[in-house]
This record gives C-alpha cells, structure tokens and sequence, in this order.
C-alpha cells in the first residue's frame, strides 16, 4: 500500500512539475514575471466585464451585481479556454521532455489544462469582494464550489486529452481551435442571460457543458441556490464521455507521436 | 531483467490523416515499413550497440524499446525502467539559465526535492561552464547547450540505458570527461544499448551488436566483427558509387569544337581492347584527334585517376618528347602510349587525354579502365596476405631469373 502511495505521489509530482513548468516557459523573459499568472487573466477579465458589463449592459440591474453575475460566466469560461488551448499545443511544445524524460505523454496535456487555474482563483477572490460589496454575502450554496472547481478541470482535461493527441497529426487544428472556443463563448449564455437566444436554441442549451459548468458557478455564489441537478449529470456524461474518447484517442495515437513530433 | 522483442515491426503511414483512422489494417501503397520482421532476446548485462545506414531503422528500434514508440506488429518484452537518452541539444526552456534548466531536468528525473540541491551542484560541476551557468540558455553556444543536455544524463539511474548518438559532445576535454561518465553510467545499467554512427564508439562500449539494414536484422554477434564487416559493406558501397559517378562524368568528358578526340581507348599489353587489365601488367592507350583547321604547337596530356579522384599521374607528348603536334584537317593523328608496369590495386581508374595549344584546352575525352587479380588475395579484403604472397612471388621471380 505504502508503494502503491509512493507512485502515486510521484506521479502527481511528475505533474506538478509540468504545470510549473509551463507557467515558467510562458512568463520567463518577461519583465513582471510570475506577476502576469494572476495579471493576464485579470485584465482579460477586466475588459469583458467592462465591454458587457457596462458599455452592452442592460438597464435595471444592480451593476455590481452584474458584475459578479459576469465575472461567475466568463472566469470558468477563461480557465475553460486557457486550459483547452494549452493542452492542445502541449505535446508539440515539450516535444524534447517526451523524448528525453521518463514523463507519460498524457501528463503533458492534463498538466496543461491547468493553466486555467489561476483564472478561478481571481473568479474567487474578485467575486468574494464583490459578494461583500454588494450586500449579498456568502451562503452555505458556496460549497458548490468545492464540485464545480474539479469539474471545470475534469472537463478541461478531458478535452484536452482529445485535441492534444490529434493535434500532434494535425497542427491545423490549433487554428481552428481559438475560431472554435471564441464562437462557442458567443454562443453559449456566458455573457449574457439564456432568454436572448433564439428560441429554437433555447431547449438545447441545457446540453451544453459549458453553460452547466456556468451555472454550477452562479448558483453557489450570484443566485445562492442548489445547482440543477439534470444540468450536473449532464455535465458529469459529458466529461466521461471527452475522458472515454481522450484516453482512447491516446492509446491509439500515443505510439505514432514520435513519427509526428 | 531482460529485453524480448519477436517479430517487431513499424509502419509509417503516408499520410499524418491516415494516423487517425483508428483501427486501420490495410495497408497503403505509399505507408513505409521502418522495420520489418525484428527479432532477438537482450539479457541482464548484456552492451548491445545498433548500428545501420542512416534511415535503417535504429532510432524507431530504439523508440520503440523505450516506449516512446509503439510497434505496428509483433511482440515486446522489456521488464526494468528504460532510461532514454535520445537527443542532445535542446534546453528545456531556452529563456532560463542554465542551472535553472538542470534543476528543472532533475525534477523531472524524478529527483526528491530533498536531494535536488547537491545533484544540481554536481552536475554543474561536470559542466564547467563558469558564469554561464547563470545566463540563459539562448546565449549559449550550440556545444554549450549540449554540454547541459549531455550532463543531465547524470541525474539518471538507469536499470536499460538507452542512448541514440549522444556521445561526443563538446570540447576534447569534455569529451573525455563524458565519456568516462558513460562507462561509468554503462557500469550501473544493467543493460545497455546504443546507437552511433561511430563503429569506435560501438567496440568500446558494446560487447554485442546488431546490424540494421532497410529495417531488417542483417548481423547479430560479437561487436568486432559486426562492426568489421559493416564498415567492408559501406566501403564497398560507397566504391561502387564512386564507380557510378566516374562512369557518368566519362561519358560525358568528351567535347571540343575545332579539336576532337574520336577514340580514346585502354588496351591489354598484348593489344587486345579492354576494360580489365591484369594487375602488375603493362597497359596501353590508344587515341584518334582530328582537327578541321591547321593547328600547331599542340600538347597531348595524359593523367589517370583513382576512384577516389586522386591523381596517380601525368605526363604530357611535349614533355616526353620535345615536340609540338601539328595537327592537319582531313587527318587524324593518332597516338599509342604504353604505361609499363604502374602497381596499380585492383579497382576502376579514369585515362584522361586532353588536347591543349599554349595552354588552352582544345579537347579532352576519358575511359575507364579496371585492374582486376585473379590470382592472388585483393589487397583491400586481405592486405596482411597480399603483402605475404607479394613477397613469395617476388623471390621466385628472382629465382625464375636466375
């Protein structure tokens, strides 16, 4: 047993070191440094929630409430795309670890979905203040969060499974990849409310993972209520099913990627 | 411990698309086989270098053995963690300094945190690299950076090293360093195996070597003499090539406007054409010039080559004779030299004739010729017998005279 606990840590070592490792290939060189891994996604933020909090915002509600009603959708939705994008490109990008380190090829894409982990930290901190300024306070619903946050990763890493094997084969698709996430932003309720789609897309917006990862985010901390449970166990099929499909997609490619890379 | 492969074999498909057609069995006109039908059993212990042309398949064996890699077909067996080390010159971050970079490899070695700090340190001292260590890597040289690459091996311990042409890196004092490093690291692995172009390199690292050839097993055995007849088989080879451009540029040698050379031929000693010449034997040659104005003061120059495109000789109709050819339209001149016994190897030679009036070159054509020894040991399979069977043939030769 106390073997069995050995590997596992250093197996979770070995992705640890990874994560580092690709916060420090991105921020190195850099002027502020390790200050951009909490920066970056704040202004980010910072700028949609100006765009669609104030210039597009509706009249009536409480901006500040509309601004933690924002910063609910689009930070999960940044971790989502930041970690998507960084496990796509991570096998191509540490071609020379895979080649040279005992690392197993899919720690480098369930390393990288973690790139997004910063962006629900500022979610946190960010909607924590805004919960104190706004009057609303924090409700036991907040414990949501301790589902939603493994969630949003166990999506991210699932995805990235998926599109870092293929990749390797088709680089194309990284191309296509930041098209793809910035249309399915737009057409999923993230920046605004689900009412404003057309109404034939209206039912088939509970399908979406992303909206239910939203919704699991609004409902501990803006609504303050129970996550739908329908929408959960949407959500869970669908992260078995992107896990299912990436791991299968792995065996069967991983042992071709030295051809490719 | 041991490694079993049976009947491995790797296709690279054509196409990147066709990688993600899972469960593909048919095969493409156009998929490539890297290796085909490979088997053989590595025991605990045992130094096995691989060795081939280039494209013959070592690094996919070596990718496959440390699962970098999979295999299209057959069967593998390794038991023992596979240590690769299998390129050498590139920095895990560019951006960072070097000892940042060790630090980072060390980690990811597997390294406890516990005794990062001094495996750092040693193997920052292996490097040597001064100040530099503590500049980033994008300032490095390409030796430098290999030098790193190279010194991170240390952090390995190895059960099956695998190691792809990494060895050499550096400055002369570095590579001795690391190549005492090596063997020490060869001594803890329990099996090893090894890539190199350098045959040098194989017997002294390996005990035991495999010869690939268009993916396929074409020797296995004691590196020595693997190794020995590898070299034969590319220095035959690359002889045979060197025949083949010859014979292209003879062909096309032949050219001049006003002045042609219509016959440039080799001749046996007795007169007879041919290409073969017996070695030890008298060789004459045989030439046709024509010219369609009145020309005086023109030089004949004869020169013969090896294949390797060395000059064996030169001599030229003025010099040996004292005189200019005149050459009159309508008539051919024609000239017969004998090349009385030139020691010449067995192999293919170039006669080249060339037709110049002060200094400027009117003509020139080539033939090929080719010794051949059909009575005694070829000096380039046996040279310890020739020399022998040389010298027993000269003494009789002085006896006959007597």
């Amino acid at each position: 047993m106390s073997g069995l606990k050995a590997i596992a840590q250093r197996e979770l070592a070995q992705i640890l070191n990874l994560w580092k490792l690709n916060y420090r290939t991105r921020f190195t060189g850099t002027r502020i440094g390790r200050a951009w891994v909490v920066l970056s996604p704040m202004l980010q933020m910072g700028v949609y929630i100006f765009a669609f909090g104030f210039v597009f915002a509706g009249s009536g509600a409480d901006p500040l409430e509309h601004v933690l009603w924002l910063i609910c959708g689009y930070g999960p939705w940044q971790a989502i795309s930041e970690g998507i994008m960084s496990s796509a490109n991570s096998l191509v990008a540490n071609r020379a670890i895979l080649k040279n380190f005992d690392v197993k090829s899919h720690y480098f894409p369930i390393a990288a979905s973690m790139m997004g982990l910063p962006s629900i930290c500022v979610v946190l901190v960010f909607s924590a203040v805004l919960l104190v300024a706004t009057g609303l306070g924090v409700s036991f619903y907040v414990l949501w969060l301790l589902l939603a946050v493994p969630l949003t990763f166990l999506l991210i890493m699932g995805i990235g499974l998926c599109v870092s094997a293929v990749v390797v084969f088709v680089r194309d698709i990284v191309q296509v990849l930041s098209v793809l996430l910035m249309t399915t932003m737009f057409f999923t309720p993230i920046l605004y409310y689900p009412e404003r789609l057309p109404v034939f897309l209206q039912p088939l917006v509970v399908l979406n993972p992303f909206y239910q990862i939203v919704q699991i985010y609004r409902c501990s901390l803006y609504y303050q209520k129970n996550a739908d449970l329908l929408g959960v166990l949407i959500l869970l099929l669908w992260i078995c099913l992107f896990w299912l499909m990436g791991l299968r997609l792995f065996r069967k490619l991983r042992g071709s990627f030295e051809s490719a890379l | 411990m041991y490694i079993e492969c049976r009947g491995l074999s790797k296709r690279y498909f054509a196409s990147p698309i066709e990688y993600l057609r899972l469960g593909r069995q048919e095969e493409g006109s156009a998929d490539f086989w890297a290796l085909k039908d490979i088997s053989f059993r590595i025991e605990e212990g045992e130094r096995v270098g691989i060795i081939g042309r280039n494209g013959a398949g070592k690094s996919t064996l070596l990718n496959i053995l440390s699962g970098y890699s999979h295999a299209t077909e057959g069967e593998l067996a390794v038991t023992g963690k596979v240590t690769p080390v299998m390129e050498i010159g590139s920095s895990i971050n560019q951006e960072e300094t070097g000892r940042e970079n060790i630090r980072t490899a060390g980690r990811l070695s597997g390294i406890p945190e516990s005794e990062l700090a001094g495996r750092v340190q040693e193997v920052i001292d292996f490097v040597d690299l001064g100040e530099y260590i503590d500049q980033p890597m994008k300032i490095y040289s390409s030796g430098m950076i290999a030098k790193v690459s190279f010194a991170c091996i240390l952090f390995t311990m190895p059960e099956i090293l695998v190691i792809d042409e990494v060895l050499g890196v550096g400055d002369a004092a570095f590579k001795a360093k690391s190549e005492a490093k090596t063997r020490e690291l060869c001594e803890k692995g329990k099996i090893l195996l090894m890539v190199s172009h350098s045959m040098s390199t194989i017997r002294k690292y390996t005990d035991r070597c495999i010869w690939l050839d268009k993916g396929r097993i074409r020797m296995d055995g004691p590196s020595a003499r693997v190794t020995e007849a590898f070299e034969l088989s590319v220095k035959k080879e690359q002889e045979s090539q060197m025949l083949a451009q010859m014979e292209k540029a003879t062909e096309n040698s032949v050219f001049g406007e006003r002045v042609r050379i219509g016959l440039l031929q080799v001749l046996r000693e007795d007169g007879e054409p041919g290409a073969e010449i017996r070695i030890h034997q008298a060789i004459r040659v045989k030439a046709e010039i024509q010219s369609e104005a009145p020309l005086d003061q023109v030089d004949l120059q004869i020169s013969c080559y090896s294949l390797r495109g060395y000059l064996l000789f030169a001599s030229s109709y003025h010099e040996s004779t004292g005189q200019w050819l005149v050459l009159e339209p309508g008539r051919t001149a024609m000239l017969e030299t004998r090349i009385e016994d030139c020691n010449f190897n067995t192999g293919a030679y170039q006669i080249s004739l060339a037709a110049r009036q002060k200094g400027v070159l009117l003509a020139k054509r080539a033939a090929l010729f080719r010794v051949v020894n059909d009575q005694y040991y070829n000096y380039l399979d046996c040279p310890q017998v020739y020399y022998h069977n040389r010298a027993k043939l000269k003494k009789l030769h002085r006896e006959e005279s007597i």
